[in-house]
């Protein structure tokens, strides 16, 4: 960490000022070595008083302080600043990536609870509506995770990195309003999502949270793909299935004469099961459903892991204003040292 | 005049310069007070001077061909765009909001909503350095759908919101002219750029395998055609009997539009054209350090209540206060000699470099 900050000292790359002008009053500095004179004294012969080193080093001391303190105080004014620069956080909780269906099936309307009033103002939401609903409930808890989100219709986007910053994953959720278009990926959204956790070693809790109605299929290389991706990032799976209005229960298996393959849902969630990592299915009826999936992965836990974040600019006027400080107490000091009147002056 | 009358008037001057004494002390303790404070860190809401921009990113596969050079080796347009946004964000003040868009096919995508740019910044510069042309969905690259899509986005995201696209204004497949839409808003209504990204001279556009590699290159025989639906201007046996082909303008031979589409180099003509029917500025990038300019430009600032670091407004007059300090402190033994000896000083060790006109005199 430190060296990384000295070498981007050295390099002039990645200075930056915020101000130009307070530059222009630099010169200032040079004000007190350049003039000369002394605080002039009721003694008939100051000549003649003897030398003494203790009190020209003072001045000169004096002399440097007040240059010093000038000079700080510009430059700190300048706002001199580092770029991008990385400083070390520590994260605890589980490791979060949601996975977001935005195809075009999910502006379907979803499908209520049996026993709600169909007259309802709210009875005929989208899918995608009722997604966003989840996920900002599931973000704005668990703030010890780190979490991250990508979006997948025909390809995967990613639209917030794995991290600690909640206030972009409620971004990249309301930029999700703009409608759901093209097919179901599913396979590559989750292949996106699990990419996230190989950079880091395992240090607890992953889990992938898929947001989706599920009208997809997965050819046999794609699943064993998947499969071995699984299992090779440790992490669990969380289904929260949004069921269309006409759609099936994934709680109902298939009939012996109907072909799995009619219930692309269906066919995902048997897939699921043979991933060998822990999976979960919710049916995101009601709120009660959706509550027990946020409660399941906010149990999840993690060793506390330390990971390093870039920062716009480290600000560096602070050390300047520190460095005024001590000259400036320097300069106190001294005065307080001074002769402010000459002590035969009483009368004599 | 006697010792003790000399006495009486040196101490009669003295004390003409109490005050002045005063002064001096005066500046130094309250010059140290403001000080001591700016160590505090005082912080308040003023308005401040920031920027908000919707950065747009082209991500369909002409963005691939690798047409910038860097330190001697060849980097791709998708690769300078996203290092030019990253040094964009690192240098917006703080409290500008940016939201991020991608181009591909006929829309411009938001994935995220407009965010603050330092409390974001860690977020924002690694979704950026992840963009990547597998995200987009679909092959098409129709730049004026897509640039007006992104100017009907824009006043959503923000009252002052700017809109950035960058863009080598690659047009496939061939369209034809005449049924490209036409803008429908107000011109100049969204403020901001349009950014040309590639050189003017047109390359192969790279076909890309699962890990970048380059696995060929478009070939002209892959390029899409289009037909004409009977959209020709003349209907004169003569003149399709002299090799007209209106009709079918797209799949003859000797298309212009058809002949050099499997390349793509940066459409200069086509960005200034969408640039003067929007109002959006064109601006072509040839270094990604180009880009931090564009987006801090005049004009394009927007001023909004934000936390602001107060401590400037403590320096400066400590800085008054200390020049007081100073020049009091010297004041009783002449400061006027002492400033012109000084000026002379100056002057002398510089007039030896000064050409002999500009020489005084002696």
């Amino acid at each position: 960490m430190m060296q990384t900050t000295w070498t981007a000292l050295m390099s002039w790359e990645s200075w930056g000022l915020s101000r130009h002008w307070p530059l222009l009053c630099l010169p200032l500095a040079l004000l007190p070595l350049c003039l000369r004179g002394f605080v002039a004294f009721a003694h008939p012969a100051v000549q003649g008083l003897p030398e003494d080193m203790l009190s020209i080093w003072m001045a000169r001391l004096w002399r440097w302080a007040a240059a010093l303190l000038l000079a700080a105080l510009c430059l700190a004014l300048a706002g001199p600043y580092l770029h991008t620069q990385h400083i070390e956080k520590l994260g605890r909780g589980a490791h979060v990536m949601i996975v977001l269906d935005r195809s075009a099936s999910m502006n379907d309307p979803f499908a209520k609870k049996a026993g709600a009033d169909p007259r309802a103002s709210d009875a005929r939401i989208s899918k995608m509506v009722a997604a966003r609903d989840v996920l900002k409930s599931m973000v704005k808890q668990g703030h010890e995770d780190l979490m991250g989100m990508v979006t997948f219709s025909t390809s995967p986007i990613l639209a917030a990195p794995l991290g600690s910053d909640r206030g972009f994953v409620q971004a990249a959720l309301d930029a999700t309003e703009a409608g759901g278009m093209g097919f179901t990926a599913v396979a590559r959204g989750l292949g996106m999502a699990l990419d996230y956790f190989s950079d880091q070693p395992v240090t607890g809790a992953r889990a992938i949270v898929l947001v989706s109605d599920g009208g997809a299929h997965l050819d046999g290389k794609t699943q064993d793909m998947l499969r071995a991706m699984f299992m090779r990032q440790q992490a669990s799976l969380y289904w929260i299935y949004l069921r269309s209005e006409n759609g099936a229960s994934l709680k109902q298996t298939p009939g012996q004469e109907e072909s799995v393959d009619a219930y692309p849902e269906y066919a995902l969630h048997e897939y699921f099961q043979t991933l060998h990592v822990p999976y979960h299915v919710y049916e995101a009826e009601n709120p009660q459903t959706v509550a027990a999936a946020i409660q399941d992965i906010a149990r999840l836990k993690n060793k506390p892991t330390r990971y390093m974040e870039p920062v716009s600019r480290v600000d560096l006027s602070g050390y300047f204003y520190l460095m005024a400080c001590l000259a400036c107490l320097v300069l106190c000091v001294i005065d307080r040292l001074e002769l402010k009147q000459w002590p035969l002056s009483s009368n004599n | 005049m006697s010792v003790s009358e000399h006495w009486r008037a040196l101490r009669q001057s003295l004390n003409a310069s109490q005050p002045r004494q005063r002064w001096r002390a005066r500046g130094l303790w309250w010059g140290a007070l403001l000080l001591g404070l700016t160590l505090l860190h005082p912080q308040a809401s003023l308005p401040n001077r920031v920027y908000d921009w919707f950065f747009v990113v082209d991500i369909t596969q002409s963005m691939n061909v690798q047409d910038y050079q860097q330190g001697g080796k060849s980097v791709s347009r998708l690769q300078v765009a996203k290092q030019a946004l990253r040094q964009t964000i690192a240098r917006l003040p703080c409290g500008s909001r940016v939201a991020l868009g991608l181009f591909t096919e006929r829309n411009s995508l938001n994935i995220v909503r407009p965010v603050e740019v330092c409390s974001h910044y860690a977020a924002l510069d690694q979704t950026i350095a992840r963009l990547d042309w597998r995200m987009a969905w679909a092959a098409d690259s129709f730049i004026a759908h897509g640039v007006y899509s992104a100017l009907e986005q824009t006043p959503g995201l923000g009252k002052e919101m700017r809109l950035m696209v960058l863009t080598d204004g690659h047009q496939a497949p061939p369209a034809n002219p005449k049924y490209m839409p036409a803008f429908a808003g107000k011109a100049g209504e969204v403020k901001g750029y349009l950014i040309g990204m590639g050189q003017p001279t047109p390359s192969p556009i790279p076909k890309l395998d699962e890990k970048d590699a380059v696995a060929g290159y478009w070939e002209q025989e892959e390029v899409q055609r289009f037909g004409n639906f009977g959209m020709a201007e003349t209907l004169s046996v003569l003149a399709m009997e002299q090799g007209q082909h209106d009709r079918n303008a797209g799949h003859g031979a000797g298309s212009d539009l058809l002949s050099n589409a499997h390349l793509s180099g940066l459409d200069a003509a086509n960005l200034q054209r969408l640039s003067s029917q929007t109002g959006l500025d064109y601006a072509a990038l040839t270094q990604p350090s180009e880009l931090p300019a564009l987006a801090t430009g005049m004009g394009l600032s927007a001023y909004r209540w934000a936390d602001t670091d107060m401590r400037p407004w403590l320096a400066v007059p400590a800085i008054v206060l200390f020049c007081i300090y100073l020049i009091l402190t010297f004041a009783d033994s002449g400061l006027w000699m002492t400033a012109s000896r000084l000026v002379r000083q100056v002057c002398g060790s510089v007039k030896p470099f000064l050409p002999s006109r500009f020489r005084l005199k002696e």
